[in-house]
């Protein structure tokens, strides 16, 4: 009887170890004559025990396991040869069965060379020799060890390897295909239908998962010259119609204006006016309120109150823009229509040393050219009163597809969580989103115990920050990049079991007050981001991109991100 | 050292734990007095967050005071004294809690209320000295231009009437004159042509007169709402005054320091342990100082703006503010001038010489002449003088139903307007 041989390679499970999970060896490589090649074991499972038996912590360690380099011993000690059968249990952390223990069924093989009719080293009875090349540049025996170092990194998955970039591994796959469809042609066996059943593993994780992404899933990235251009076309229509309603009865605002103290307004009072365009910065400040204001020099300009009841339907269609045309609208140029009123207007910028003696122009509309992401224009008729939950603030507004801002509530679990985080950075909500992240931190205390051993003790940090203003700037800014280019979409993949990583009752008793908080509980999310591909949309991992997130929450308080990094 | 008591209070209990090796206490000693050290310096430059300035740093103390609660931690931990785990923990979770009450501290808050406080009360006395100006300047402007225009219509009142009566004499006089004549030569040789051309002219000489009192009327009307514009401009400001002194008063100042010295001294009771509490309440001692400067510099930043601006823009309006906006003396002057105009006029008219009567016209008795001379003449000069009767009567007629009386009385209303802010 020859001795069994599972010719699998595992090791440690170090993440099991970190975070208390069952003793586990992973699964690193499962060699093409394995008995294990076909029992449905892939490499990257967590094998948690065999024959029946669960891994103690100790036994993972010194590797008695399977694919473990001490796995001949415990053959032997359970009595098992080449060509018996053994059970893996195996704990999946994806796919259909993830959390749950899986019992799969292999064979040990003996572990043997193959030599084919001249004598040379082979990959088994029907397979190539090691040293022919069969036309290729290099030898099928070196050929083999690429595909398997290869195979090796993209068969344990996205989130094994640092920073795993799909994309070019899915172009380092690429030149394995036709060598493994000659290997099938040529050399149709059980080599052959290993390496076939490795490339197609590969390619389906390169891959990624086909994704639909709708014309609202993708609307934040109209939220820029797509819209603009709608909204200018709105805006202009509606700007034509307002001024065909008023008819001739608009006078061009003439400037400078006569100072209305000193000379005769009278055939300006009660009139309607266009007035020129001015910026953001044309403002007049007060110590108890502010000016637009139109028309240099001290004397003869206009006034518009920014604090009027009209002028208000300007803020709510400009955030509304924000919202849903430009999140990054950062200048705006108005021309304002509006009626003379009958008193004028004195009014002081101290700072400025500006004093200015005007007509009052309660604003009737405004025609606003904005720049931010993109040029665009709109058009808010503030004679009607416009409240913020309308959707009509400005012309076109309308037809737009509805984003929605997006709401942080405190019963909102992991995902939740991380969904509204997502939205903020699709629709450029910075406030929102630094809410999202925790303000404390679970750190550890480090004292000698009575034998001088040092002792961790978990505490808990209630004046952390878990993102500065500072980094988050840097942060905010690399995550909407990211989401303009080459992510379309994020979607929360899996949230682990929270898991307590906080007990005041383990904490020193001295470092806990009556009234400070008992527990903290911990979530491990996996993020998929999608991008655009040949064939539509997939899920993709890319080298600078964070699929890994952890999530926190202080007894039952809600939960906050503690990962301080970009998408 | 100023904030020792919680050193003092750590060290003797240090001194006191059973059970450690001397050696290991040495260590822990050394440690904790380094720590306390640099515990001195961090806790004294906070104060200077609160120092007065024109800057807000509330953010700053209170990320600094976060900052410290960290380092408190990990210098302590750094501490490997054997047998005095549990001491340590302790100690260095009460230090990060003693400098997490500094973080959460509302002492900074109400010095930075008052900083900007100080800022807007400066902003707003320059920005009202302006409003003032201008309004005064305005108001004098439109003063000076209703003077001018008002001594017009004085003029032209007067004026009018001695005009009046000017050509009334010199009609009266020709027609003597040639009335005169007549008796000695026969009206044939006389030409009565004079006296209608005298006629004449008085009633464009009226009709002037009327064009320009209606044209200065007008004038005074106009710059009267102009400075009623004024004035509501100014009564805006006293508005905005109102609306600024809510946020501003010397109640509201007052009201930040005192929260503040609250603050100051409520940081004593949040600490855990007696060293603490008594290093908490040096702490707040010396904040109080610095607050009571920075409050200093806010007050006298009240005083000033009131200085500038009590009895103006804000409490009851100074009689010298009062007359500055209203002044109504010239006008009960000019009042009566016009009054005593009109007066003289209705005299002159009433002497009704300017009717025409057959045995009559202009004064000039007709009786000397034959009663067909006689009617010759009266039927010559009657058109002539009643166009110019009317003439006048039209002037006065406008004058008596736009009783310029008005223009004072607009006056004295837009003064009880001001005087009601008295």
């Amino acid at each position: 009887m020859a001795d069994g041989h599972a010719k699998v390679l595992t090791e440690i499970d170090r993440e099991a170890r970190e975070t208390g999970g069952r003793p586990a060896r992973r699964v690193v490589w499962i060699d093409w004559d394995s008995g294990f090649k076909d029992s449905g074991l892939r490499v990257g499972d967590r094998v948690v025990g065999d024959g029946g038996e669960a891994y103690s912590a100790e036994q993972v360690e010194k590797g008695d396991t399977l694919g473990g380099a001490g796995q001949s011993r415990r053959w032997d000690r359970l009595g098992l040869v080449a060509g018996d059968e053994l059970s893996v249990d195996v704990e999946r952390t994806d796919g259909e069965h993830a959390g749950e223990v899986v019992r799969l069924t292999g064979r040990l093989v003996e572990n043997r060379s193959y030599r084919d009719a001249e004598d040379r080293r082979s990959f088994g009875d029907d397979g190539p020799a090691h040293s022919e090349k069969d036309g290729f540049d290099y030898a099928w025996h070196p050929w083999y060890q690429k595909l398997q170092d290869l195979a090796q990194t993209v068969l344990a998955g996205w989130d094994y390897t640092a920073s795993f970039d799909s994309r070019r591994y899915a172009e380092r796959v690429e030149p394995f295909r036709d060598r493994v469809a000659f290997l099938e042609e040529r050399y149709p066996g059980a080599f052959a239908r290993a390496a076939r059943a490795d490339l197609d593993g590969m390619t389906a994780i390169v891959a990624g998962e086909p994704r639909e992404l709708s014309d609202e899933d993708l609307a934040y990235r109209q939220l820029g010259d797509i819209r603009a251009e709608r909204v200018t076309a709105a805006a202009e229509a509606a700007w034509e119609a307002f001024r065909g309603e008023l008819g001739d009865d608009v006078l061009a605002a003439p400037l400078p204006l006569p100072d209305p103290f000193e000379e005769d307004v009278s055939a300006f009072v009660g009139r309607v006016v266009e007035l020129p365009e001015i910026g953001d910065r044309d403002l007049l400040y007060e110590t108890t309120r502010s000016w637009y204001r139109i028309g240099g020099g001290s004397r003869g300009t206009y006034l518009i109150d920014r604090h009027g009841d009209e002028i208000r339907g300007l803020y709510t269609a400009s955030d509304h823009y924000v919202e849903k045309v430009d999140p990054l609208l950062d200048q705006r140029r108005i021309t304002f229509v509006g009626r003379v009123e009958e008193k004028p207007v004195l009014a002081v910028d101290a700072v400025k040393n500006l004093t200015a003696v005007a007509l009052a122009v309660r604003p009737m509309a405004a025609l606003v050219k904005a720049s931010g992401s993109a040029d665009g224009r709109f058009f808010v008729d503030m004679r009607r009163p416009i409240e913020d939950d309308s959707d009509d603030t400005f012309a076109g507004e309308a037809a737009l597809l509805a984003s929605g801002r997006p709401r942080l509530t405190p019963d909102l679990d992991p995902a939740g969580v991380l969904d509204v985080f997502f939205q903020c950075l699709k629709l450029g909500d910075m406030e929102t989103w630094m809410t999202c992240f925790a303000d404390w931190k679970v750190r550890q205390w480090y004292a000698r115990d009575d034998d001088g051993q040092e002792v961790a003790y978990p505490w808990l940090d209630r004046t952390w920050t878990t993102l500065n203003e500072r980094d988050a700037v840097s942060v905010w800014d690399r995550s909407r990049k990211f989401l303009l280019e080459d992510v379309y979409d994020l979607e929360v993949a899996q949230v682990s079991e929270p898991r307590v990583v906080y007990d005041a009752a383990l904490a020193l008793p001295e470092m806990v007050d009556e009234d400070d908080p008992r527990v903290v509980e911990e979530v491990q999310a996996l993020v998929d981001h999608v991008g655009k591909a040949d064939d539509g949309y997939r899920t993709f991992a890319g080298a600078q991109l964070h699929r890994k997130w952890t999530l926190q929450r202080v007894d039952d308080g809600p939960w906050r991100i503690t990962s301080a990094q970009p998408i | 050292m100023t904030y020792d008591a919680r050193k003092k209070e750590v060290l003797e209990e240090l001194a006191e734990l059973p059970e450690m090796e001397e050696t290991e206490r040495e260590i822990a000693r050394r440690g904790l007095e380094s720590y306390f050290r640099d515990r001195e310096g961090r806790i004294e430059n906070l104060l200077e967050f609160l120092e007065p300035g024109k800057e807000p740093r509330g953010r700053a103390w209170a990320d600094r005071a976060r900052t410290l609660a960290g380092w408190a931690m990990e210098e302590i931990q750094k501490i490997k004294a054997k047998g005095a785990r549990s001491f340590l923990a302790r100690v260095a979770f009460q230090e990060h809690k003693f400098f997490f009450h500094l973080h959460l501290s509302q002492m900074p808050v109400t010095r930075d209320r008052m900083v900007r406080q100080t800022a807007n009360l400066k902003k707003a006395m320059k920005e009202f000295d302006d409003k003032w100006a201008t309004i005064k300047s305005k108001d004098k402007s439109i003063d000076d231009k209703l003077k001018s225009a008002a001594e017009q219509y004085d003029e032209l009142l007067t004026e009018a009437a001695r005009e009046a009566a000017k050509i009334e004499k010199q009609a009266a006089e020709k027609m003597a004159d040639l009335v005169g004549k007549a008796l000695k030569v026969g009206l044939a040789t006389v030409d009565f042509g004079v006296v209608e051309q005298v006629l004449d002219n008085g009633v464009k000489v009226a009709q002037i007169a009327l064009d320009k009192t209606q044209d200065r009327r007008m004038e005074i009307f106009v710059l009267l709402s102009r400075e009623e514009q004024v004035i509501h401009t100014f009564t805006v400001g006293r508005k905005a005054v109102a609306e600024f002194l809510e946020d501003h008063s010397y109640a509201k100042i007052k009201a930040a320091w005192e929260d503040g010295d609250e603050a100051a001294e409520k940081l004593e009771k949040k600490m855990a342990t007696e060293g603490q509490k008594r290093d908490a309440a040096e702490l707040g001692k010396r904040a109080q100082d610095e607050l009571k400067k920075v409050f200093a510099v806010a007050e006298k930043e009240y005083r000033e703006f009131a200085k500038h601006h009590e009895h103006l823009f804000f409490g009851p309006m100074g009689s010298q503010y009062v007359a500055e906006l209203a002044e109504v003396d010239t006008w009960k002057q000019h009042s009566k001038r016009w009054q005593e105009a009109r007066e003289d006029f209705d005299d002159l008219l009433r002497k009704r010489l300017l009717e025409a009567k057959e045995s009559n016209v202009l004064g000039v008795d007709l009786r000397g002449l034959s009663r067909t001379d006689r009617m010759k003449v009266y039927f010559q000069m009657r058109n002539a003088c009643q166009k110019l009767l009317r003439a006048w009567n039209a002037w006065k007629d406008w004058n008596t139903a736009n009783d310029p009386r008005e223009i004072l009385d607009s006056r004295e209303d837009m003064q009880s307007h001001v005087k009601a802010l008295r």
